[in-house]
């Protein structure tokens, strides 16, 4: 399959728990809890970020001429991310771990729009149909899907 | 998004691998994560868990499962199997959430994370398989574009060019 698919599908089910995320942090009661939540979906999103950096942004980077742009800030997105989320991960006061949680799940649909806007588009036009059926089977097979 | 480009396009059952794909990392977490975490940790944890794995089934059940229905009959074994897992792993998630020992909601939660995990593996190894053979293309291109308006994934991919 095309990894493009595959990571869209990802999209989706991450917008759900954004969607869900966004109404409960301000509730939470106290550290650990906003934590716990927070924990769940960076498994998810450090994750999608790794395939995508290792699989379509080293291909996209080879077949690029000058327009590198989009790479690098999407790259950027990645490392902001991780350090929201390491942020979070050592936070003590429960003000500043609503915040970075609410920071964290802005950033993250704000990455997930522009990967559908610009990145998936470019890769899609970029990149050879068979090459993005190999980078498909490497995405299922890394993510252990039965058959991959 | 298949052969010839055609950027509006997007499969049904390869949106749903997909859901599979980041789900299982997640559920690889939680495993490593559940020994180490409090009942209100859990709980929290739980509650995020719950929103991703239940719309999932609920998509599978409204889009894919109805459409497999002609096909397969509506009382066969093959989507019976699956809605009941479904089931399951509602009453599991209502049992972690009832659960108010630390033991007791680490043991509830690594059940749905198990029965989660075999769910996943059939569904891919024959649900999933037969929807590629039996339900046409542009079926399952309608369910995709279904799918993506639901979850709110942008649907139609603009050509670089045109940005």
């Amino acid at each position: 399959m095309n990894i493009i698919d595959g990571l869209l599908g990802e999209h989706g089910v991450l917008y759900a728990e954004i969607d869900y995320l966004e109404g409960t942090i301000p509730e939470e009661k106290a550290v650990a809890d906003v934590q716990a939540s927070l924990a769940f979906l960076a498994a998810g999103v450090q994750s999608h970020s790794r395939l995508e950096d290792e699989l379509v942004f080293v291909s996209l980077e080879r077949h690029l001429d000058g327009e590198q742009g989009v790479i690098q800030s999407m790259r950027r997105m990645h490392a902001d991310l991780d350090a929201t989320f390491e942020r979070l991960r050592t936070a003590t006061d429960l003000g500043v771990a609503r915040d970075l949680a609410s920071s964290a799940v802005a950033l993250a649909r704000e990455h997930f729009s522009a990967e559908e806007e610009l990145c998936f588009p470019l890769a899609e036009d970029a990149l050879p149909q068979d090459q993005l059926l190999r980078l498909g089977d490497t995405w299922a097979a890394r993510r252990g899907l039965a058959g991959a | 998004m298949r052969d010839g480009g055609d950027v509006e396009s997007m499969d049904i059952v390869e949106t749903l691998l997909g859901e599979h794909g980041v789900l299982y990392a997640q559920l690889d977490h939680l495993e490593e994560a559940i020994p180490q975490l409090s009942v209100n940790a859990l709980k929290a944890e739980i509650e995020v868990f719950a929103v991703a794995l239940q719309s999932h089934s609920a998509l599978e059940d409204e889009l894919l499962f109805i459409a497999l229905e002609p096909i397969l009959g509506v009382g066969s074994p093959e989507l019976l199997g699956m809605r009941m897992m479904h089931e399951d792993i509602d009453r599991q998630i209502e049992a972690c959430r009832a659960a108010t020992e630390v033991t007791q909601a680490q043991g509830q939660l690594l059940g749905v994370v198990e029965l989660a995990r075999q769910h996943f593996m059939g569904e891919e190894q024959t649900l999933f398989a037969t929807a590629k053979k039996m339900i046409p293309q542009e079926t399952r291109d309608a369910l995709g574009a279904t799918w993506a308006s639901r979850r709110g994934v942008m649907r139609l991919m603009l050509a670089p060019e045109d940005l």
